[in-house]
């Protein structure tokens, strides 16, 4: 058991506490929190690392605000039922499936694709202790998560109906071991996924769909809970929370068994009844954490051995083949396809930096399908983009290009491409240093390749606004410029990032993208340097042709000034590094 | 030919990893560089491949200077490193096209090349595959293999025979043999003395980042007479006269 310990230790040291943050991304909203922690840098060059205590803080104030309001609204609304023990079945249940899906994630990084596997097999270590150190060390990654979901949920409604001490202590140990559960669940559903897959020809294949699969759950999940934060009719909350916990308490217990007791322990914290519940929950837990060991054992470690390995075909390529592949192209040319052929091909890659360009454009529109016209917000502001904006030649069009661009921007920024295009490079970035292409032609063709990227998005971006207001043409001309201008500026700005701090010493893929704070440098940046040049056009009115130029104009000014700075340093920053 | 004059590397501004070396490498030449490990001989070949700028001398590939004329100087050589991570999920002929690319190769003499030596190495068969897929031996070859396609005047190869096959690695020496006989450079860093005594025409030895020898097997052998022994033993007493010189 010792040894169990010491070894989840090493393994949390070795990983970073960052991963905990990596799926994060599965709501596609969130800025991968944890993956803060662990961004590394060449040891070459260390770097000052920003103050993570402020950071995170700063990024979940307004989810665990938004929930503890939310909670709060709902207390009043089911106390008139006095169904409002309903909202912590709710809590353990959301936080149980969050830890759950986030959990096939962290599975699949840490028990498959961390490749310690082969490190740790060698030492004198039994099975389970394995096993254990890597369950352990996901329940610590899965904590993040749980207590952004549970705590505000759980505060709220102890201090909204006077709970004393004994609820507390109860709410802390089921948020310590509302993991287990669904994380053994998950891990065994991984684990069968992957010892059958032994035999699927391509892995890389496999990991894609996997991720895809989770990329939609987590769609519907987003979709879903955008719904349900819009029904305000009671006689709807009465059947989603009333009658016996509540429908959301009965599905989650039903699907992840054991989670129901946690929240009746804690809705009848201080009875006799109460602790009984809450043992009965740590039982299902000890047994559900041994059956994940039992089974473990004869799937785990046959499973992994394969993940990782790629098959050759061994065969000769046909002359049309070896023709087609010997084609002489200029050389920027096919720098720029490396670049998209890398990406496109490591799962990890085309899942956080190639498939957001496409999916995000729609992941925004959710609101505007969720919400339908019961929200009068949104139905006003349609009506109003529709009738108004483009015939008064009043300030509407600046503020509306201002939105489209600010959507643009969002998208764009999100892919990370220019921010961790020397990361993704990793041991293999020597090679920059020594071909015959000038640095800066190299940065020109990895800031393009981001560009090419993320032109996908705003375009996309534009048939939806085309297809939801249908604006006149000059508009859709000038939202084709902003698409341009939104695709270069985040790219131009992470490059800048990645050229300075590259994270190039990584034995990982997710490393490069996931773990990488250029990444989040790089958004934040150019969310605020977009914000600063739309932010006006609300406050002072100002008129459309001034606001127009002021919308499109600050960003271009930005761009051009980063790829100045680019050019004047690039060389010099690349050729300090130590490869 | 390679040109060292002077150079040298510290790293974060403590001792020099290399001191003030210089080296002529002449055209027509297999010139070995020898020395134990962290000895200075892969800081050297940073230098010279331009992958570090030295922080003192110069440094001229083929007559050009590879800090003020990169490009030039870059075009001129093929290098193979020790460690030859290569972008695993490229397939092996589009990093050779890829370097067709860089390097300007007109596109039938490019077909020719890769037809022809991927046949030698033996990976015609893996052309089509990820590079992923490819053994640390199979990896060598193809960087090896992209070395070549260009047909720099100058080769600088880290360890090369690390990870080779006895096949590959004669293959290997033949074709030193061939580029040396058509009046070009080959620069190879190594520690096995076997390597350094059958191939090379001259050596140098590094240790601590001063160059201890320079000259022909003949000359070391004249140098070190007394010893009247092998190679091994005269490297084992140069190193260790150094290592006592420190002390």
């Amino acid at each position: 058991m010792k040894k169990l310990f010491h070894l989840a230790w090493v393994m949390l040291r070795a990983y970073g506490l960052g991963m905990g943050g990596d799926t994060r991304r599965a709501d596609l909203r969130a800025p991968k929190p944890g993956s803060a922690a662990a961004a590394g840098t060449s040891p070459a060059r260390p770097r000052k690392r920003f103050p993570i205590a402020i950071l995170f803080p700063l990024l979940f104030a307004p989810i665990a605000v938004s929930l503890a309001a939310f909670a709060n609204i709902l207390y009043d609304a089911l106390s008139t039922f006095g169904l409002q023990a309903a909202i912590i079945g709710m809590a353990t249940g959301a936080g149980a499936v969050v830890v759950f899906f986030f959990g096939v994630f962290y599975v699949l990084s840490i028990f498959y694709f961390s490749s310690d596997i082969e490190k740790l097999l060698p030492l004198p270590l039994r099975p389970y202790e394995i096993l254990g150190a890597k369950f352990l060390v996901t329940t610590v990654y899965e904590y993040i998560g749980a207590l952004l979901i549970v705590a505000p949920l759980y505060v709220t409604y102890g201090l909204r109906s006077g709970a004393g001490i004994v609820f507390y202590l109860y709410a802390t140990v089921v948020y310590l071991l509302l993991p287990v559960i669904p994380l053994a669940m998950a891990s065994l559903i991984v684990m069968v996924v992957m010892r059958f897959t032994r035999f699927a020809r391509n892995r890389d294949v496999f990991n894609i769909i996997v991720s895809l699969l989770i990329l939609v759950l987590a769609l519907g999940f987003n979709f879903g809970v955008q719904k349900l934060v819009q029904v305000q009719d009671p006689s709807f909350v009465l059947k989603l929370f009333g009658e016996d916990g509540g429908k959301i308490a009965q599905v989650t217990s039903s699907l992840l068994p054991g989670t129901g007791f946690a929240a009746r322990a804690l809705a009848t914290a201080g009875s006799l009844e109460s602790l009984g519940y809450l043992l009965l929950f740590i039982a299902i837990c000890a047994a559900a954490f041994a059956l994940f060991l039992f089974v473990g054992n004869f799937l785990y470690f046959p499973g992994v051995l394969d993940a990782g390995t790629s098959s050759s075909r061994s065969r000769r390529l046909s002359k049309d083949e070896f023709a087609r592949g010997t084609v002489s192209a200029p050389a920027v040319v096919t720098y720029v396809k490396k670049e998209l052929r890398i990406l496109v091909r490591t799962p990890i890659f085309l899942l956080n930096n190639v498939l957001f360009n496409f999916i995000f454009p729609f992941f925004l529109l959710i609101p505007f399908l969720a919400g339908g016209t019961e929200d009068k917000d949104l139905a006003g502001l349609l009506e109003l983009l529709e009738s108004d904006v483009f015939s008064q030649g009043t300030t509407y069009a600046a503020q509306a290009l201002a939105v489209v661009f600010g959507i643009m921007v969002f998208a764009s920024a999100t892919n990370g491409i220019a921010a961790s295009a020397l990361s993704r490079d990793g041991s293999s970035a020597w090679f920059m240093k020594t071909i015959p292409m000038s640095y800066t032609t190299q940065i020109a063709c990895k800031v393009a390749t981001g560009v090419l990227l993320s032109l996908c998005a705003t375009l996309i971006t534009i048939v939806m606004v085309a297809v939801l207001i249908s604006p006149p043409l000059w508009f859709i001309a000038l939202l084709l410029l902003a698409a341009a201008i939104g695709a270069v500026l985040p790219n131009v700005v992470g490059i800048v990032f990645d050229l300075q701090w590259p994270k190039l010493h990584w034995d990982n893929e997710q490393k490069a993208v996931k773990q990488n704070l250029n990444v989040i440098y790089q958004m934040f940046l150019s969310w605020a340097i977009v914000a600063l040049a739309v932010v006006p056009i609300f406050v002072w009115k100002i008129p459309t042709a001034l606001g127009i130029l002021i919308v499109l104009g600050v960003p271009v000014l930005v761009s051009l000034a980063a790829w100045a700075l680019v050019r004047a340093k690039g060389a010099a920053w690349i050729l300090a590094l130590d490869m | 030919m390679i040109s060292i004059q002077k150079a040298s590397k510290s790293y974060g501004g403590g001792v020099k990893a290399v001191d003030g070396i210089s080296l002529e490498v002449r055209a027509g030449e297999i010139f070995g560089f020898l020395g134990p490990n962290g000895a200075g001989k892969t800081t050297t070949i940073k230098m010279i491949t331009g992958i570090l700028h030295p922080d003192e001398g110069t440094i001229l590939v083929d007559g050009k200077d590879i800090v003020k004329e990169p490009i030039e100087a870059k075009m001129r050589f093929g290098f193979v490193p020790d460690d030859p991570n290569l972008f695993p999920r490229l397939k092996g002929i589009e990093y050779l096209n890829w370097i067709g690319d860089l390097y300007g190769v007109e596109q039938g003499v490019r077909r020719e090349r890769i037809a022809v030596l991927s046949e030698r190495f033996g990976l015609a068969k893996a052309l089509p595959d990820r590079i992923q897929s490819y053994s640390h031996g199979m990896r060598q070859k193809l960087v090896l293999l992209g070395a070549l396609v260009h047909e720099p005047p100058v080769w600088i190869l880290d360890e090369p025979m690390t990870g080779l096959d006895p096949r590959s690695a004669f293959e290997l020496k033949e074709m030193m043999r061939q580029h040396a006989g058509k009046g070009h450079t080959v620069f190879f860093s190594t520690h096995v003395l076997d390597v350094a005594e059958k191939v090379c025409d001259r050596v140098a030895i590094i240790d601590k980042g001063r160059i201890l020898f320079c000259g022909t097997i003949a000359e070391m052998r004249e140098h070190f007479a007394a010893a009247g022994s092998s190679l091994e033993s005269m490297f084992l007493e140069l190193t260790s006269d150094s290592a006592d010189e420190a002390k």
